[in-house]
């Protein structure tokens, strides 16, 4: 999903960091939801009874429990050449549970137990509104999740005894206050606001581009209530919404290379997806770049500066920076070691990370063009937690990490950006990532840099990236690539070859390889305005994971990385179709 | 392994007891010869003539696709194609599932896949073959919903062209392993030689009044709140349309409409020992209309299942036994699924990685003289039940048509699928497959049908005298099944394993006590051998079938049957101790 944003959004968030501005969005309306709420009082009340009630003798107690309600109605369309192809609509209730026994100091989270016991309880419970349903399903979730928690505890415990007390380790759950905030439930999804007009028009552009063999637009919409209650008094409501056009399209050069190409858009707000003048000219747009891919050169293998304009640069920085951020430790395994992959930011705090000058924010309560909220956005966060603006990057050096309620030794607090998806457990991550840099400068002055250093190098050429694939948009898959190390990036969909003379070429087939987040304090320069990338982030702690649940912007602007490789594929292309197409009419 | 998905029952008795004639003989084993004659009630019924129809305009466009395709890839393949097939499925799906009197599940779904069958070579030896493991899935192309040609044949085209290279790739590997390993046994051809079929049926379009079905499966799932016990209790209402398209290069024409409907009730509760009990109550037919649900019928039926599960909680755990065993009508009709009706596909007599149990048997007996044994697609109803194994014709196109298994106690052929076997060169119309897979030999309406049938009571005092004369404690009489497994592949033992619900113990003095947690466990040839009696109870058992080709809709029709022995086993039990605490209240107290 990219955006970009127009300058006048680049001087608002200019602005907004320079008066060091904490937006929050506008406020809830409290009491909006009430405690008459049969959703809320169900959960208020089995999950107290939980607490208070579920004893397994000799075995430590509950001292908390957590019941997440998410309510969602769903909308998903597809079209391809003019032609709707799926239409699904569908109302759901997700309830989703965790008990915790022992202490703050030491509890049963953040523990993989050898049978792979669900860390949360998630199921599907009955979406139409009663106390009797929900309560019912939450004393059978709860009575599960306690006792799990204690085979989970005890085994940990163990663990830790096994492992001697030398090291420090940090307590498994921060304090806080409880939090209330009874914000409005979210309105049911229109019955068709013309969206499947929209998508069979958007879909139908590419009926004139007979050399694409495939093109999809998929339009989902997603309005959701999330209600939270623990048995410490939190007690949160709140709505969220979810729209996204993705208009994907795919070839095969004549040497049968297979070429994707994309276009993704995201809104937090039911009726903010752009104009469909703006959406028919980006499905144009990637019937027109993709055919010119398809006769385009196959890239030569090059070593040296790299230009990442436009959403590249925010692409770039999602697998280097953006899921490098979690000051959330990673939780333990029975088997030994940890679940997941490490931050490679995490023992970083206080180190330079990108070149001076730079700034990184998160801010959940972002507030961009029109007002509006941007994607990734919320209140609270998935643990109920006010979402705090976060200095996690000031003049290049890294001071902050994104925390959730389980602490790590140098972060005792959450920051409130505890984010799980539906059914995972939360840990922190971006929502509203923002990266500027004081020394910013003009696009062509970084064309200029760019040629200067590919002059220094003793290169003819350079190159520009100016979009990547997106996997969790397009389907493809991510084979690694590139030294061990380093971070395996999508493939670029716009590459260009640059010559010294600045005429550039688009060129198809090459993989950027050999970046890692290192990389990023010896950017050589960037640009003056940020273009948005929202995604769909995974809450699991893995590398190389694209698709997820978890609704995040990254704001970035161009950014000139010194070194890195370009490298054309060494697998050998399918076969080209074994049959034309068919007659267009 | 085969897998059959059965997973539900449903029971219904159509026929009646008799008069006693013949008292049983003390002494020796029972013989069906001794026991009273009871008059045979199985009433089926086949299909009226269909309506016909116009071919639809995705038919059309299909037609043209396919022509251009094949002609092109006359000129163009290495190898070219000698037959080409596409399928599109139209599928809508309404499902509506309540718990407690709240909604869970209300969904309505649509989707147009398509398939595209390829063959290179020729019908002796072409792409499909495999030695060892038949069985091909290939995701369905999606279809635009409308009848667009151009989406249409964009689709087919790209669909065709995925088939096309993965045949090139399977007939490299099936020509190279002919050369380099040993003449298979069975040499038949791959794809046998059909007359192409046309039928053009009027769609049937499934029509639900979503408001009133919302609120009576509501209503229906409040009655679960009457059952305390029960820490799970749903009520599911799933209604589906599907029309299936075929076109091929032999000239085939088919365009058929199905439609289903299915309440499912289903109850839940963990026993004192950490034992989950589930229990589910079924009821399919071939449209809304036909299910015939009225409050009492459903309710009566959902406090069964209720009370089943209630007193499965307190029974007993079976223990490991030998000895004789009554299975009622649906335990029976399943039974013959798993051990007999998976064994007698076509594809498993010439796979050389499967047991082939029965591929030298024809002509040999396996059941007393009197069983007749049978698969029929063509039949609608039996006893009035409507049957889910019923088609006209099947997933190649082929004429449904009844599969003659075992006459008078001897095998007499086996279900065929356009996959010829030695000695069976025809398909019987049974290559069945859910969208996505290739086509295998299934079962559709299986019935076993004994010419000689004693009343209910009967067969009940036989299976006492029976435990009496082997000098058992009880004999055990299995009341529904739901469902099991069978390992039909060469290296594994060839067994079967039956899961049944209900299963009691019958002493000598005709008291049954129910039990629990046990599994029945056997091989084929000496579980048919001991089939000694059959009672005139048939019963109807509606399922889906799961195996190498997908889902398929099937049926099974069997009265009750003594077997002289079977063999018990302990089934696996969970460990988790029941809830901690008692249900909540169903109001909020302030």
């Amino acid at each position: 999903m990219s955006r970009a944003v127009p300058v006048a959004a680049a001087l608002g968030l200019a602005l907004s960091l320079a008066a060091g501005a904490v937006s929050a969005g506008a406020p809830a309306k409290s009491g909006a939801a009430s405690s008459n709420d049969p959703t809320l009082a169900a959960l208020e009340d089995e999950s107290a009874r939980a607490v208070r009630e579920l004893r397994l003798p000799g075995m430590p107690e509950p001292y908390l429990v957590t019941a997440t309600v998410l309510d969602d109605d769903e909308l998903e369309l597809r079209a391809s050449l003019g032609s709707l192809v799926l239409r699904r609509r569908e109302r759901s209730r997700h309830l989703k549970t965790e008990v915790r026994v022992g202490s703050r100091a030491l509890d049963s989270s953040g523990f993989m137990s050898d049978d792979g016991a669900p860390l949360v309880e998630y199921e599907r419970v009955p979406f139409e509104p009663g106390y009797g349903p929900l309560r019912r399903a939450l004393w059978l979730a709860a009575d599960r999740a306690f006792k799990s928690a204690t085979a989970r505890y005890e085994a940990k415990r163990a663990l830790r005894e096994s492992e001697g007390g030398a090291q420090e380790q940090p307590p498994s759950r921060a304090e806080h206050a409880p939090v209330l905030s009874l914000g409005e439930r979210a309105p049911a999804l229109p019955d068709d606001p013309g969206w499947v007009a929209l998508c069979q028009r958007l879909s139908a552009v590419f009926r004139a581009h007979p050399a694409i063999h495939e093109s999809s637009v998929r339009l989902s919409a997603l309005s959701r209530t999330r209600t939270l209650v623990d048995s410490d008094g939190t007690r949160v409501v709140e709505p969220s919404a979810l729209v996204r056009v993705e208009i994907v399209a795919r070839t095969q050069a004549d040497d049968g290379m297979p070429l994707v190409h994309h276009a993704a858009f995201a809104a937090s707000a039911l009726e903010g997806l752009p104009p469909e003048a703006e959406l028919v000219a980006a499905a144009e747009r990637v019937a027109v770049e993709l055919d010119r891919l398809r006769v385009a050169p196959l890239v030569s293998d090059y070593a040296g500066p790299i230009l990442f304009e436009d959403v590249a640069a925010p692409e770039l920085l999602r697998p280097l920076l953006a899921d490098e951020l979690s000051g959330t430790p990673l939780p333990r395994a029975a088997f030994g070691g940890t679940v997941g992959d490490a931050s490679a930011l995490e023992h970083r705090v206080g180190w330079r990370v990108l070149p001076l000058g730079f700034e990184v924010v998160d801010e959940p309560g972002f507030v961009g063009e029109g007002g509006r909220a941007l994607v990734g956005g919320y209140r609270h966060d998935d643990e109920g937690i006010p979402g705090e603006r976060v200095s996690i990057v000031e003049d290049g050096t890294l001071r902050a990490l994104l925390t959730s309620l389980t602490p790590s030794l140098p972060a005792s607090r959450s920051n409130g950006h505890g984010r799980a998806g539906a059914s995972s457990t939360a840990r922190g991550l971006p929502s509203v990532l923002l990266v500027t840099t004081r020394r910013g400068v003009s696009r062509p002055a970084l064309r200029a840099r760019l040629l200067a250093e590919a002059r220094a190098q003793g290169l003819e050429r350079a190159m520009v990236v100016r979009k990547f694939d997106d996997p969790g948009v397009t389907g493809s898959s991510l084979t690694p690539t590139g030294a061990s190390g380093a971070v395996t990036l999508p493939a670029p969909v716009l590459l260009y070859e640059v010559d010294l003379r600045g005429r550039e070429r688009l060129v198809r087939g090459g993989r950027v390889e050999s970046l890692s987040t290192r990389d990023l304090r010896r950017l050589l320069a960037a640009g003056r305005n940020g273009t948005a990338y929202s995604y769909l982030a995974s809450a699991v702690a893995r590398r190389g994971v694209w698709v997820g649940d978890i609704p995040a912007t990254i704001l970035a602007p161009d950014l000139l990385v010194a070194d890195a490789d370009v490298r054309r594929p060494t697998e050998p292309p399918p076969k080209p179709p074994a049959l034309p197409p068919p007659p267009a009419k | 392994m085969c897998f059959a998905g059965f997973t539900l029952t449903l029971a219904l008795a159509v026929g009646g007891c008799g008069p006693e004639r013949r008292a049983v003989s003390a002494g020796a084993s029972v013989r069906s010869a001794a026991l009273p004659v009871a008059e045979r009630r199985l009433a089926l019924e086949r299909a009226r003539p269909p309506r016909a129809g116009e071919p639809s305009e995705l038919l059309g466009v299909m037609q043209a696709e396919l022509a251009r395709a094949m002609s092109e890839l006359q000129e163009r393949g290495n190898p070219p194609p000698y037959y080409l097939a596409y399928t599109a499925y139209d599928l809508r799906e309404v499902t509506l599932s309540a718990s407690l009197g709240a909604l869970e599940v209300d969904t309505d779904e649509r989707r147009r896949v398509a398939d595209v069958d390829v063959r290179l070579g020729d019908p002796h030896r072409d792409s499909t073959h495999s030695r060892d493991a038949p069985g091909e899935f290939a995701e369905p192309a999606d279809l635009p919903r409308d009848a667009d040609p151009l989406a249409l044949r964009r689709a087919l085209w790209l669909a065709t062209d995925a088939a096309y290279k993965r045949a090139q790739a399977n007939l490299i590997r099936v020509r190279a392993e002919a050369r380099v390993n040993v003449a298979e046994t069975d040499d038949a051809d791959d794809f046998s030689r059909e007359a192409p079929t046309r039928l053009i049926l009027a769609p049937e379009p499934l029509t639900v009044d979503r408001d009133a079905w919302r609120a009576r499966v509501r209503g229906w799932s409040a009655r679960f709140a009457a059952h305390p016990r029960l820490e799970r209790g749903t009520v599911s209402l799933i209604a589906s349309e599907s029309e299936r398209v075929f076109v091929s290069s032999e000239g085939a024409e088919v365009q058929t409409p199905r439609t289903h409907a299915r309440l499912l009730i289903q109850g839940e509760a963990t026993a004192d020992d950490g034992s989950v009990i589930e229990r589910s109550e079924l009821i399919d037919s071939h449209s809304l209309e036909n299910l015939q649900l009225d409050d009492a019928r459903v309710m009566a039926r959902l406090d069964a299942v209720a009370r089943d599960v209630e007193a499965l909680a307190r029974a007993p755990l079976g223990e490991p036994y030998v000895g004789p065993v009554i299975l009622d009508g649906p335990a029976a009709a399943v039974f013959f699924h798993e051990i007999f009706g998976h064994r007698i596909e076509g594809h498993r007599q010439k796979s050389e990685s499967e047991g082939q149990t029965f591929a030298d048997k024809i002509g040999e007996r396996l059941m007393p003289a009197f069983f007749d044994v049978y698969d029929d697609p063509t039949l609608v109803k039996a006893g009035g039940v409507d049957l889910n194994g019923f088609y006209r014709v099947d997933d190649e196109g082929v004429p449904a048509a009844r599969a003659t298994l075992i006459e008078r106690g001897v095998l007499r052929g086996f279900l065929m699928s356009r996959s010829p076997v030695r000695g069976f060169p025809r398909s019987n119309g049974h290559g069945r497959r859910s969208p996505g897979y290739r086509a295998l030999s299934r079962q559709a309406n299986l019935v076993v049908d004994p010419a000689q049938v004693t009343t209910r009571a009967a067969l009940t005092q036989a299976l006492i005298a029976e435990v009496r004369r082997q000098g058992k404690p009880y004999g055990l009489r299995v009341g529904e099944v739901v469902g099991g497994y069978t390992m039909t592949q060469r290296g594994d033992t060839q067994a079967f394993k039956v899961e049944p619900v209900m299963v009691y113990r019958v002493y000598p003095d005709g008291r049954e006590e129910l039990v629990r947690g046990v599994t029945l466990e056997g091989t084929p040839l000496s579980a048919l051998a001991d089939v000694l009696a059959a009672a005139n109870d048939f019963s109807v058992f509606n399922g889906y079938c799961g195996a190498e080709s997908g889902d398929v809709p099937a049926s099974a029709v069997s009265p009750s049957l003594l077997l002289g022995k079977l063999e018990i086993t302990r089934e696996d039990k969970g460990v988790e101790r029941p809830p901690l605490l008692g249900a909540p209240p169903a109001e909020a107290a302030r």
